[in-house]
């Protein structure tokens, strides 16, 4: 779900690229507010519960317990780093755990069977009791208005520099993964050697350039 | 060669020396000159050119040297006794309607025939494939058509593999000519004599997918338009559903195509069926995948980033002509090398390597302005 929604939202702001004939990507990267909006509709239309980042008022999705961030990375070497460099983001490693509640949604967008709901009930404490605040799950997005590069997931942890650090990263989508989707295992059409065109000799090898 | 096509020969029975005036209007429309600058530059009036060509006067010896200086031919070029494919009597196809004119139109012909005479010239001492295309129904489609094509050349299922050298080993001429011969009318097709001739210019071949497709929509001409009676945007977009139909057909199609608009697929998609993302895009709204209007945005994002020359052909080895090079080389093996060819021909050696693809393909430098 969240590839798609990265992708769509990829999708339309490369085209605004096109469409407003910008010389510079500003326009392009400011597709950051709105990727936070669309993850935080879709979950919120699925039962997802947000809470908002002061003073900037980012509304952000929760998910399991933990802030689910989506973040255009800028293409610098730092950026990860530095991505708590404003307040508001600050503010996402420090908020405390929402209320429990019976049972979470489903991503899948089906009720959950009831007897998970116990089952969250019992794990949402246990999660809780790592400690007061909630884990910050941010889902990186490489892109440019070219192409959509990858999207890749980590938990984010603050130090005590104020830096940010990633743990258990993993990519959940790739340039490669989709290719592998479109093009298929087919030869491509330049695999192989080529049937050279085959010419011979003709019979009569007395002709000479000047016969009639 | 069949014997279908004999009426176009002129096989005079003259002797060698005397005028043949197709000769002349052949070497004159081919460099696009009009007869009143070419009467300028020999010393004539524009009428006696006229008169030559018609074959109501011969030139006078010394006004042949000046014709043939001047057309860049030996002198023996106008002469009788070669066979000549009659340009007025062949039947071809221009992509580019709007821009061909009627000059453009013989001009390109009359590059045609040059390529088919050279191609005869080689005939007599190497044989080369049989032209190969299959007979199709009567009121085919394009997409039977190129299924039909497939089918008869034993193509498997996926990406037609090295298309020009596939078409070649069927028989098809392939030749890229300069774009100042053949600028105006763009890539064309012609049967000569039984034997089909594709000529495309460096603007359809610096590409490969742009060459692959321009090649592939010739080939539909061949086939669905022996008997053209009439050049229209209607045959041409006949061609072009070929073409399309050909290199990417719709059922393998609906299995890869990707189900939105996503540029990076359709670009990789298409590096593994030799066709541009452009055409894909097209073939997505054809599959009703996707709406004219996201079609047109993204051509405009492929117009963005589009680098016509980021896969030169040349690059791709089964892309590029290679059948009348290698003929000419197996008859240079017997010693009949590109002097004898020229001399065949009454053409240059240059003249006769330059048909044969080996021109020199440097950019011609000039001086630009502070000339005095």
């Amino acid at each position: 779900m969240l590839v798609e929604i990265v992708r769509a939202r990829h999708g339309l702001a490369a085209e605004a690229h096109v469409v407003s004939e910008s010389r510079y990507a500003m326009g392009f990267g400011s597709q950051w507010r709105d990727l936070l909006d669309d993850t935080s509709q879709t979950l919120k239309d699925r039962g997802f519960r947000s809470v908002k980042l002061a003073p900037g008022g980012h509304e952000v999705p929760v998910v399991n317990d933990s802030l689910v961030y989506v973040w255009r990375v800028a293409n610098t070497p730092k950026a990860v780093s530095e991505f708590a460099s404003s307040p508001t983001r600050k503010n996402g490693f420090t908020t405390a755990p929402l209320d429990p509640t019976l049972w979470e949604p489903s991503l899948s967008g089906e009720s959950e069977p009831v007897q998970d709901a116990t089952e969250e009930s019992e794990l949402g404490p246990v999660l809780r009791a790592v400690g007061d605040t909630m884990p910050l799950v941010l889902v990186m997005v490489e892109s440019t208005p070219r192409q959509l590069q990858s999207i890749k997931w980590a938990v984010a942890v603050l130090d005590g520099d104020g830096k940010v650090k990633l743990r258990g990263q993993e990519c959940i989508w790739e340039l490669e993964l989709a290719a592998d989707d479109a093009a298929s295992d087919v030869e491509s059409f330049d695999s192989g050697v080529p049937v050279a065109p085959v010419v011979e000799l003709q019979k009569q090898k007395d002709r000479t350039p000047t016969d009639g | 060669m069949g014997e279908d096509g004999q009426g176009m020969f002129e096989v005079p029975t003259g002797g060698t020396g005397r005028f043949e005036p197709a000769r002349l209007t052949q070497a004159r429309v081919r460099l696009g000159v009009s007869k009143t600058d070419l009467a300028a530059e020999v010393g004539v009036s524009a009428a006696a050119i006229g008169q030559y060509e018609a074959g109501v006067n011969s030139p006078r010896p010394e006004v042949l040297d000046r014709l043939a200086t001047s057309l860049k031919v030996r002198p023996g070029f106008f002469g009788v006794g070669r066979p000549l494919a009659r340009i007025d009597t062949l039947n071809a196809h221009f992509r580019s309607l709007r821009s061909a004119r009627v000059s453009d139109r013989q001009k390109a012909l009359a590059t045609a025939a040059l390529v088919w005479e050279l191609t005869f010239a080689l005939e007599r001492y190497v044989k080369l494939p049989d032209a190969d295309l299959p007979v199709l129904a009567a009121g085919a489609t394009p997409s039977e058509a190129a299924a039909t094509l497939r089918a008869h050349w034993g193509l498997p299922d996926g990406p037609v593999k090295h298309l020009v050298a596939t078409a070649e080993s069927r028989g098809i001429v392939v030749a890229v000519r300069p774009l100042r011969e053949i600028e105006a009318v763009d890539a064309f097709s012609a049967v000569i004599v039984d034997r089909p001739i594709i000529i495309t210019t460096p603007r359809r071949s610096e590409n490969v997918f742009r060459h692959r497709f321009s090649t592939a929509h010739e080939i539909g001409h061949l086939l669905l338009h022996r008997d053209p009676t009439a050049h229209s945007a209607a045959v041409e977009k006949e061609a072009d559903e070929f073409a399309a139909a050909f290199l990417t057909p719709a059922a393998a199609m609906d299995a890869v195509l990707p189900q939105r608009l996503d540029l990076a697929a359709l670009d990789r998609l298409g590096r593994t069926w030799g066709v541009s993302p452009k055409s894909l895009v097209r073939r997505m709204v054809e599959r009703g995948r996707t709406t004219e209007s996201s079609a047109r945005r993204a051509y405009q994002r492929l117009a963005m980033i589009d680098d016509p020359r980021a896969d030169p052909t040349s690059a791709y080895l089964g892309e590029t002509p290679s059948l009348l090079k290698k003929a000419a080389e197996l008859a240079s093996d017997h010693g009949v090398g590109v002097s004898a060819l020229a001399e065949v021909l009454k053409l240059s050696a240059a003249e006769v390597r330059d048909l044969l693809g080996d021109a020199d393909q440097r950019p011609v430098l000039r001086l630009v302005g502070g000339g005095d």
